[in-house]
This record gives structure tokens, sequence and C-alpha cells, in this order.
């Protein structure tokens, strides 16, 4: 049997912005495997490098920061290798991207259709060139008529009339969705979304995650959530990846994440929401704050807010233990707190 | 979920009467000279009626632009209503200040309304003075408690510190050097510092991190029972409202919907628009998931709310042509209070459960 090729492999990819203070490893050293047509949530706090891996993807981080090593291969192909044009087709053609905030990601300026009709005239889905003046009405109508088609389909209703309004002349579950159609008229085969419903409200919030389900299994579209909130990963999500300080601490199918998490800051997460299936429960926080990223403890990240912690836990990498087929943790208390000293982060040990 | 420690026998101790909030749009002079714009009218607060008891906590949820934290804003005075008035005690407030009733020959005082209710604010980045350090944010509300005394103070600031969980040597910093759970723990000292017996929490977790928001709202718990407050807690996260309240009460464009106990309204929601919002909680485990309802469309604008029932363009549950036409008074179902003409059998109330056709004034429970 052969195992096919996965649709995005992230090997040992690590992201840097170096500043006055010293380098910030924003994504340290992370491997994520996506076939096509699946759905991986990756769950954390501000701050933890969750949005980066997804600007690392498209290449769009920000100078002075910058990939400092590892592969992104899509279909196989290396992005790090492809030139700025061959990029620039790919991105929206291929692999599209949902921003968090709706309302500053749409240009103010250009009417909603308008801004629809450009993307999918940059990638040639409609033709560009206006034929001459006397035929470009009719040309132009065509063009709107494929919009239109676009616009429905994410289900904005009377696009007809929609297409000519302003961004802030629609409601914020409007806007998330004509940037959904945005990325999708295209026909991508990857989606990434960046916190696509923390903006909205939750009813809005519901059908937005509906809209994405939707295309995810009409379309075969993969799909990278990027969220703060479990409950939504785990309501869209097959896989999740959990991030603490730019590193994966745990990995694995929905379901066992989240009712055996193996690592202690999944179990804070899900200890710290109040929960509405466990009436009179106390929620447990994890005491502390999110860690200042640029001096990280020598060892495990979490260590200083963690239940569990020892002193070996700080005395040097702890690699990734694989606790099954699809599942992986980050976590000394695995194997009985015992440390190999050639162990790296980037070493998966079976246990 | 805890017992409040409240008896609803007793007059409540905060009150909202018909309260109407409206905000007028005035188009610019140029506007009106050129394209004869209208004023418009924003109706943030249509007639609310919420009355408060003293030891408990009511949980006010809604979707954004719902006019809830317009409605946390009267309760603490920082607004005052077109219409309609703020009860304490059932004494009315009247420009921030109220006259207390003369008490066994003692003649009538004056009250600021501020030395009892205090609000704590949605985003602990913008509402903290930035160029005032932790101490002079502090001292503000202690000055309003005629403290002179600097060592006094400082004690009592000491005190507050120590209480929201914050360091000593942090007391002279700015706000910009904590982090965001910590400003939000600023602004609980600030509020706690008046000695309030009520606090409008408004969205105060919905900022912070996942971990910090546990932390915080064990504080205000904490502070619950330590001080015996009484909380107007408003959050657009439903299984907050569930962790936290006593009674929870849903707003729908300036309208309040459904009231009722905490445990009742999630566990048998009456209004259609509780039961989408219940049903659009993700939750982790699958077996808890509610049978969705998708509502379509978004929330109608509250410049142009539509006629009759607000929600009845995206309800999916209609009585009938009467939802379209006249706004539903309250109706006594079970244990709560429902505002739908689906439940028109059932006997009509105000909101706070007293018999509609009796006078307002002379409750009887």
């Amino acid at each position: 049997m052969t195992i096919a090729q996965p649709l995005l492999e992230i090997r040992d990819l690590s992201v840097v912005y170096p500043t006055r203070r010293g380098d910030v490893r924003a994504v340290d050293s992370i491997f994520l495997r996506l076939d096509p047509g699946s759905k991986i949530g990756i769950v954390g706090e501000s701050g933890c490098g969750k949005s980066s891996v997804l600007h690392a993807i498209l290449r769009l981080i920000r100078k002075p920061g910058k990939v400092s090593c590892g592969d992104i291969l899509f279909k196989g192909h290396d992005l790090a290798q492809l030139s700025m044009k061959e990029m620039r087709k790919l991105r929206g053609k291929e692999i599209s991207m949902i921003f968090q905030d709706p309302q500053t990601t749409l240009n103010p300026v250009f009417q909603v259709g308008e801004q629809i009709r450009e993307s999918l005239q940059i990638h040639h889905i409609i033709p560009g060139k206006s034929w001459p003046l006397f035929f470009g009405n009719a040309h132009r109508r065509l063009q709107r008529e494929r919009v239109f088609q676009a616009m429905s389909e994410v289900g904005i209703p009377s696009p007809a009339d929609r297409y000519w309004a302003y961004p802030h002349q629609f409601s914020g579950g409007m806007q998330q969705r004509a940037l959904i159609a945005m990325a999708l008229a295209c026909g991508p085969s990857l989606l990434l979304a960046d916190e696509p419903t923390t903006a909205l409200d939750v009813t809005i919030q519901a059908q937005i995650l509906d809209l994405m389900r939707q295309i995810n299994q009409e379309h075969h579209t993969a799909v990278i959530l990027v969220t703060h909130d479990l409950g939504v990963a785990a309501e869209f999500c097959d896989t999740i990846a959990v991030m603490y300080a730019g590193r994966i601490v745990e990995q694995g199918p929905v379901d066992e994440v989240v009712t055996q998490p193996q690592h202690p800051y999944s179990r804070g997460l899900l200890a710290c929401r109040p929960r509405i299936s466990d009436k009179g429960k106390k929620i447990q926080p994890i005491p502390g704050n999110v860690p200042d990223i640029v001096d990280l403890p020598n060892g495990c990240a979490f260590s200083p807010r963690c239940p569990l912690a020892r002193p070996i836990c700080n005395e040097g990498p702890v690699p990734m233990f694989q606790t099954s087929e699809i599942s992986f943790s980050r976590c000394l208390a695995l194997v009985n707190f015992e440390r190999i000293p050639t162990w790296s982060w980037e070493h998966i040990v079976r246990v | 979920m805890r017992t409040p420690y409240t008896s609803y026998n007793l007059t409540p101790l905060f009150e909202a009467r018909n309260v109407q909030m409206y905000f007028y749009l005035r188009p610019s002079l140029l506007a009106r000279a050129l394209t004869r714009a209208q004023t418009k009218i924003v109706q943030a607060v249509d007639g609310v009626n919420l009355s408060i008891w003293p030891g408990e906590t009511v949980g006010l949820v809604g979707e954004s632009g719902c006019g809830k934290t317009t409605l946390g804003r009267i309760f603490s005075c920082l607004l005052e209503p077109t219409v309609g008035q703020i009860l304490y005690n059932g004494i009315p407030v009247r420009g921030g200040k109220i006259n207390t009733a003369p008490q066994g020959g003692k003649p009538p005082q004056q009250v600021k309304y501020h030395r009892v209710a205090q609000i704590i604010f949605q985003n602990p980045y913008s509402s903290l003075n930035p160029r005032k350090t932790m101490r002079e944010i502090l001292t503000t509300p202690l000055r309003q408690r005629h403290f002179r005394d600097p060592l006094e103070i400082e004690s009592e600031i000491i005190r507050l510190v120590h209480r929201v969980g914050l360091s000593e040597r942090h007391i002279d910093h700015y706000p910009h050097q904590f982090s965001g759970g910590q400003r939000q723990r600023i602004g609980i000292a600030r509020a706690l510092a008046m000695q309030p017996s009520f606090i409008v929490a408004d969205e105060p977790v919905s900022s912070l991190d996942v971990s910090i928001q546990a932390q915080i709202i064990n504080l205000l718990e904490g502070l619950r029972e330590e001080f015996n407050l009484t909380y107007l807690f408003i959050a657009h996260d439903l299984s907050v409202i569930h962790y936290f309240s006593d009674r929870v009460a849903v707003m729908y464009l300036g309208h309040l919907v459904e009231i009722g106990m905490t445990r009742v309204i999630f566990d048998t929601p009456r209004h259609p628009y509780t039961q989408a919002l219940l049903a659009a909680i993700p939750f982790i485990r699958k077996e808890m998931r509610r049978k969705r309802i998708l509502l379509s469309g978004g929330v109608p604008s509250p410049i142009n709310p539509p006629s009759g029932c607000p929600f009845h363009p995206r309800c999916f549950a209609k009585a009938g042509k009467v939802c379209e036409e006249k706004y539903p008074p309250y109706f006594q179902v079970e244990n709560q209070q429902v505002a739908c003409w689906n439940y028109s059998a059932y006997p009509e109330v105000n909101s706070d459960g007293t018999n509609a056709h009796s006078n307002p004034g002379m409750e009887t429970r």
C-alpha cells in the first residue's frame, strides 16, 4: 500500500523575530502533516506563535522576522524554493487565508463585489482584459455573474444588490462571508483560517463554522483553523495541535485530546473553562502568566506554571513523545521524568 | 452554581424601571444642507424593567449591539436614561445622587450613587489612564471616601493590591508595565476601593487570555463571598454566565426577552432566541452538543428596528401575524418570564414576576 502524498507537510519549522532584547522564537521546530480534505486545529493563547505558522506557510512573515529553518512542502514542492512570482500565483489560488478581523481586511474604499471580482481576475478565473468599449458592458456583466455566484455560494442574500455595497454597510458576519467568498472563489485546496470567528457573535460564529464545514465537505478543501477557543476547535476539526510558547505541546485526534489530554497545559486549558455540562464544578485556573517568549527556560516552557514540574524539566530539551500512532505529547511525565542527554527538541520518542 | 444569599421578598437593591436610552445621530450641517439627511435615533435600550436583589448576581447576555453595555452603564449611572429611572432601595437616583429617606428624626441625606455602585470595564488596556501609576489610580477613589492621611492611604492601597492578587512592589508602575490580567486586577481594585455594594462587570474577561480568564473569574467570585457583593455581570460568553450568575436576563435589540434563574434558563430555554443562542455554543464534548438551530442573517439595526417583536425576522417558531404587529408582554412560564407570543396562554406579568396589572409602586410578592 502506498501512502498518499500529504497536501502540506511542515518539517522542523522555526520562525525567528530579532528584537533588541534578543531573538524571539515565535515558532520553534514544528512538524505538521495535512492530508487533502482534512481539518486541523491549532489551539493556543495569544503570543504562542499560532498565527506565525500560517504566515510562514504563505511566506508572509514580515522582515526582520524570518523562517530560520525548516521546510514547508505543498503538494511535494518546497514553498521556500518558489520565486516571488510563482508564490503570488499560489496565494489565493491554491492556498487562501481568512483573517481574524474582517473589518480591517476588506478595503473600505472599494465595493465588496469589486474586491471579489478583482481577486478572480488576478487569478484568471475570469478574463481580465476588458474588450473594446462597445462590448465592455456585456463583458462586465458576465464577470459580475461569476461574482454573484461566488457570493450566493457563501450565503450572501441578494448578491446583485450587495455587490455594490461598501464594507461598512455589511455586518461583521457578512464581511466574513465576503472574505470567505474571496478566499474560495478560486477553489483552493488549502484554506488557512486565522481566528475566523473571534470577532463575531455566537450565533454568527455557528453560521460561519457551518459554512466552512460545508465547503470542506463539498469541495474537499483542507482547513487549518487557528483559534484560542478549544470548543470551536473541538467542534470543527479532526485533529488538534495545542501550542504553547512557540512549540506544539500536544497533538492528536480531537476526541483523544479532549477526553484524555496528556500534557498538563492541555489539561489546564480544559479545566480553566467553565463548562455548562459540569454543574457546580469549580474552575481551576492555570497559575502565573503566559511567558515572555524572549527568555524562555532551557527546558519545558510550561514548567513555571506546571503542577507536575520537577527540576529535571528545566535541564534540557523535551522531545515529542509518541503515545499512539497519531498522538504526540511533549511532557517528561510520560517517561517518569527520566531524561536521556542526547535528546533534542526535534526528536520523536516512542513510549 | 451556588444558591444566592438573597431573599426575593425584600425590596430590590437596584431596579431599572421602564428604562429607555436613545442616542441621536445628527448628521453634519453640510449633510443636512445638501441631502436633507434626517436625525436618526438609535434605540439602544427600549423599555427595560430589571430588578436586582441584594447579594445576587444577574447575568446579562446578548449579542454585540443589543444594548447590554448601555444598560450596564445606566445601572452604574454613567449614562442618564432618556426615559425611566434607576431606583436604589426603592429611592430614585437623580443626577448621580440618592436622597435617602429621613430615618428616626434624622434629616434626609444625600449620598453619591458612585459610593454604592461601581463598574469594571471590558477593556483593561483603555480603561486605565496611561499617565498615572497604580498608586495614583487607586488614590482617587480613596479621596472620595475622605481619606486624608497619606499613611492611611498607603496602607489601604496595599491592602487592596494584595486582595486582588498583585504585588506591592509594583505599586508605582504604570499600566503599560502590567499584563492584561494584571491590568484587569487594577480595574477591580479601583472598583473595590469605593467599598461598593454593587458592581457592574461589563465583559470583565472577554479581552483576556483563556488561562487568565479563570483567574479573574475566581477573584470576582472570592470578592462576592467576602464582601457580599451584588453583581450585574455582562457577557456574551454563555458558559461564563452559566458559571457565575444566579439569574440570567437575555437581551435582544434593546429588549429583555427572557429572565429566569440560571438553571431554568439553561435547562429549558423558552424564547426562540435563547434556544438559538444556547444551541450555538460550541461544546467540547460531543454528547453535550444540542441540535443546531441556525439563525438566518444578523441582528437588525437598532436605528430601524423591526415592527412588533424585534426577533420576528429571524424567528423560526413564529406564533403568527401578531409577532409582526405587537411587541409581546412578559408571560410567566413556570419560573421564568418570557416575552414571546408563543406563550400567550400563560399569565401576563411584569419582568420581575409581579402581576402586570398591579400598581408598580405597591409590589406584593
